[in-house]
C-alpha cells in the first residue's frame, strides 16, 4: 500500500503516531504532530510512496515538533528532531517540509554506509547512468529535475548510492529541492513538473520542491555508470563540455562523497572503479535544453565506443 | 653523521591506482589516499621493506631513467623521502 491510499485525514492521524516509508533502498519513518501543519504537503508529495510496515527497521527515523507556546514550558519555534531525540533544526513557522527533508539526508548522510554515497546527482537512460557531482549552486538540482521530466529516470538530485566494488547505482528518488532563482526556471521550463510551495528564508534561501516523476519512484532498477559529467551553471552560456582528466575526476568524486573515509579502501576501490569505467566531462551551461543535447550526446557516444 | 636510511613498513598494504602521470595511493594506516605526482609515486614504489638512502634512490632513478646524476635530483629524492616519511608512507630504518 503506497501513502496515496490514506485519505488526508488517515495520514494526519498516521503522522501523529508515526509512518514508515519506503525511499529507495531505505525506510524512513516520520512522525509529526498535527499543529506542525506538514500533514497536507505530505499527503500531496508522498503518495507514490510505499509504507512500510511499523515493525519495519527504520534507516531514520525524525520527528518533526510543533512550537511550544503555553507555560508552564519553555517558549521554543517549531523543530525537527532525530531519532535519539537530539535537535537537528529549529525553522519558522510552515516551514516543516525543507527541514524535514535536510533531517532525512543528515541521518542517511551519516549512517548507510553500506554504500558508497556521491554528493551527485544521478540519472538514467538505456540502463545507463550519468553522475553529475558538484558543489552546492552549480545546479545539478535543476539539472537533475529538467532531466528527469526530459525522458530520463531519476535516481537522486543529491544521493548517488553506489554499491561497494561495483559501478551500480542504488535509486534513491526523493524530493527535488529548488533554491532561489532555480524554482523560477523550472517553473516556466517544465510546467508539467509538480511543483510545491515556496519557503522563503530558509538556511538556503527560498526552497520549493518538485516532486519526481512518479515512475522513478516505482522503478528499483540499478544502473550502471557510464558517464560522470560535473556541471557548473554559467549565466549567459548556453552549453560547453570539455573532458575532465580521469586523475580530476577521481580527486572530483572522492572529495565530493559523503562518506569516502568511512569506507577505507573499499571507499578507495570504488570510486577509481567508478572512472575506469566512465568517461568524464565538465559541463558549463546556461540553457537546460542545450545542457540535455551535450549529455545526450556524450551518452551516445559513450554508449557506441563501449557497446 | 648517519646516513639516513627509509622503508616501507612491512605489510603496510598501500593500493594503487595509476591515471596517466598521476597516481593515488590508499594507506591503510591511517585510512588517507594520496595524489602523488610521477617522482613520488616512483620512489614509494621503489622503496620497499629494504632500507635504502637518498644516494642509494638517486642512483636507481639515474639508472632506470638513463638520466645525467645531478646534487638538484638528489635535493628533490631527499626532500620527496622526507615528504613521503611526514605522510607516514615511510618510515626512517633506525641504525641501518
Amino acid at each position: 500500500m503506497t501513502l496515496g491510499g490514506l485519505t488526508p485525514a488517515q495520514c494526519e492521524r498516521r503522522l501523529d503516531e508515526g509512518v514508515a516509508l519506503r525511499i529507495g533502498p531505505f525506510t524512513v519513518g516520520v512522525r509529526a504532530a498535527p499543529e506542525s501543519g506538514l500533514a497536507a504537503l505530505f499527503h500531496s508529495f508522498y503518495p507514490p510512496y510505499e509504507l512500510a510496515p511499523d515493525s519495519a527497521f527504520r534507516n531514520a527515523a525524525v520527528s518533526v515538533e510543533p512550537a511550544q507556546r503555553r507555560w508552564p514550558r519553555r517558549p521554543r519555534p517549531p523543530c525537527v528532531r532525530l531519532d535519539d531525540g537530539s535537535l537537528f533544526s529549529d525553522f519558522g513557522e510552515r516551514e516543516a517540509l525543507p527541514y524535514l527533508e535536510w533531517a532525512i539526508n543528515w541521518c542517511i548522510a551519516t549512517r548507510c554506509h553500506q554504500f558508497l554515497m556521491l554528493h551527485a546527482g544521478v540519472l538514467e537512460k538505456d540502463g545507463r547512468a550519468v553522475v553529475l557531482p558538484g558543489l552546492p549552486g552549480a545546479g545539478k538540482s535543476t539539472l537533475s529535475t529538467y532531466l528527469a521530466h526530459r525522458g530520463w529516470r531519476l535516481l537522486s538530485d543529491e544521493f548517488c548510492l553506489l554499491r561497494p566494488g561495483t559501478t551500480a547505482v542504488v535509486p534513491f528518488p526523493r524530493l527535488v529541492p529548488l533554491k532561489n532563482e532555480s524554482i523560477d526556471v523550472i517553473a516556466a521550463l517544465v510546467p508539467e513538473a509538480r511543483l510545491g510551495p515556496r519557503f522563503e528564508g530558509t538556511r538556503k534561501g527560498t526552497v520549493a520542491h518538485v516532486a519526481p516523476p512518479d515512475g522513478c519512484i516505482h522503478d528499483r532498477t540499478s544502473a550502471t555508470v557510464a558517464l560522470v559529467v560535473k556541471p557548473q551553471f554559467v549565466t549567459g552560456l548556453a552549453a560547453e563540455v570539455s573532458a575532465l582528466p580521469d586523475s580530476q575526476c577521481f580527486v572530483e568524486l572522492s572529495k565530493n562523497a559523503f562518506n569516502y573515509q568511512v569506507l577505507g579502501r573499499a571507499g578507495f576501490d570504488s570510486v577509481a572503479g567508478v572512472v575506469r569505467s566512465s568517461s568524464a566531462h565538465t559541463l558549463r551551461f546556461g540553457d537546460l535544453e542545450a545542457a540535455r543535447e551535450a549529455i545526450e550526446e556524450l551518452m551516445e557516444t559513450r554508449a557506441a565506443t563501449h557497446a | 653523521m648517519p646516513v639516513r636510511r627509509y622503508r616501507q613498513e612491512p605489510g603496510s598494504g598501500l593500493a594503487w591506482e595509476t591515471f596517466g602521470e598521476a597516481s593515488f595511493v590508499y594507506h591503510p594506516a591511517s585510512g588517507q589516499t594520496h595524489f602523488l605526482n610521477e617522482l613520488a609515486a616512483w620512489i614509494l614504489r621503489h622503496v620497499d621493506a629494504t632500507p635504502a638512502s637518498a644516494a642509494d634512490v638517486s642512483r636507481a632513478l639515474v639508472s632506470n631513467y638513463a638520466a645525467e646524476s645531478s646534487a638538484a635530483l638528489e635535493t628533490a629524492v631527499e626532500q620527496t623521502l622526507e615528504s613521503l616519511c611526514g605522510l607516514g608512507l615511510l618510515d626512517q630504518a633506525d641504525g641501518a
